[in-house]
């Protein structure tokens, strides 16, 4: 099966994004640099959004496929990196070994050859309708957005409107439209995410707490006051990002 | 089990330096598989899960089939050749009570076709039009199969009507 170079038009293609997930494939394959399976996840979740806006339903099942495959070793690597006791690093580490083989079999799967192939073969985008496709969800964010408690909203609405943001960000960055401050919304999300999913971890690590060793990253106490601040940090990115959202949609 | 083996729509023919794997369908091959999937709706056909070949005729023609898909799809390069060990081992990792639809290509439908209802790859009872569909039901090995229904993609368009 071969494919060719398409020579530039209008559309919108998606070569590069495609490109720098066939790079971090090896990468996150050897294990040495995290940033490899980070990079994968990354190009994965452009490229779905690319999908959506041309209107695909197929390949999307795959990407995710494959996004989950790494999802469990991205997760532990973000912890790690963050610094924590030696008994939450022990834990983790032990999950990692057992995550590593999951995501090595995902990347080499067929499937995985299949979607590289199917991705390669695909047109570029007509502009105009994923433009329209922005716009539907630029309102719908927006919805979101105002709906949203992020002082004391649970944690699954800040995470619903995470991915909100994710998608417009990615989208306009396809359709080379200002996305700087939504950026900064996604990652202050994230970076709440990323706590949340500490705070549960050091609940699940019992022995910190009852050895009286505190985690490097904090107790849980103290990762709740983070969180706390951390909602604000992420209410005044949104509050920030609103007239870019609006621009251009 | 039940398989709708469909040969991807009409494509258009290569622009000059584009790979065959790059051929997009032609708006009527569009338009008249559009009219079979009516068809096949109007049968009640709908599907747990589609697996389509990655050539972009066959990626094209299986998301026409999204309407009638209650769940996913995938991709497999095993539909972009003759049909051996690993499609066979790929739909017997399927769950027995799924409807599933295969989306690929000539011959290979066809020796598909002819394997899971005879045990043997000899096609040439099995002509698939490009639009066609084969609804099959029994198990995904050798001979495991029998055939329910072989619509040309002209007698779909003419049951969606």
């Amino acid at each position: 099966m071969e494919t060719t170079l398409r020579a530039p038009s209008g559309g919108i293609a998606l070569d590069r994004w495609l490109d720098h997930l066939e790079e971090h494939l090896p990468i996150a394959r050897q294990g040495d640099d995290p940033e490899g399976v980070h990079q994968v996840r990354a190009a994965a979740a452009r490229l779905d959004v690319w999908l959506r806006l041309g209107g695909y339903c197929v390949l999307r099942p795959d990407l995710r496929w494959l996004r989950k495959g790494a999802g469990a070793v991205r997760d532990i690597d973000v912890l790690l990196a963050r610094g924590v006791s030696p008994e939450l690093e022990a834990m983790l580490r032990e999950r990692l070994a057992g995550a590593r083989p999951a995501m090595l079999a995902c990347f080499s799967h067929p499937r995985t050859a299949g979607l590289l192939f199917a991705l390669r073969c695909l047109p570029p985008l007509d502009r105009e309708p994923a433009r329209r496709a922005l716009r539907g969800w630029t309102r719908r964010a927006q919805r979101r957005g105002r709906r949203v408690d992020f002082r004391a909203g649970a944690l699954e609405e800040l995470h619903g409107l995470r991915r909100h943001v994710r998608r417009l960000r990615f989208a306009r960055e396809w359709l080379e439209l200002p996305a700087r401050k939504i950026k900064r919304a996604h990652d202050e999300l994230g970076a709440l995410n990323d706590l949340a999913v500490l705070l549960e971890l050091s609940r699940a690590c019992s022995s910190p707490i009852t050895n009286g060793d505190a985690l490097a990253i904090g107790a849980p106490a103290e990762l709740v006051e983070r969180s706390a601040l951390q909602r604000v940090e992420a209410l005044r990115a949104w509050s920030r990002c609103q007239r870019e959202i609006s621009a251009g949609a | 089990m039940e398989l709708l083996l469909v040969r991807h729509a009409i494509a258009e023919p290569a622009a000059a330096g584009q790979a065959d794997a790059e051929r997009p369908l032609s708006a009527r091959g569009r338009e008249r598989f559009e009219a079979c999937v009516r068809g096949l709706s109007a049968l009640e056909l709908d599907l747990d899960r589609v697996l389509h070949s990655p050539l972009l005729r066959a990626v094209q023609t299986a998301d026409l089939l999204a309407d009638l898909l209650r769940g996913e799809s995938v991709v497999t390069p095993t539909l972009a050749a003759p049909p051996g060990s690993q499609l066979l081992a790929l739909l017997q990792s399927l769950d027995e009570d799924e409807r599933v639809a295969l989306v690929g290509h000539e011959p290979w439908m066809s020796a598909t076709c002819a394997l899971l209802l005879t045990g043997s790859r000899a096609c040439e009872s099995f002509p698939f039009k490009k639009g066609g569909v084969a609804w099959l039901e029994g198990r995904p090995t050798p001979g495991g199969a029998r055939l329910r229904g072989f619509f040309p993609p002209g007698a779909l368009a003419q049951i969606g009507v």
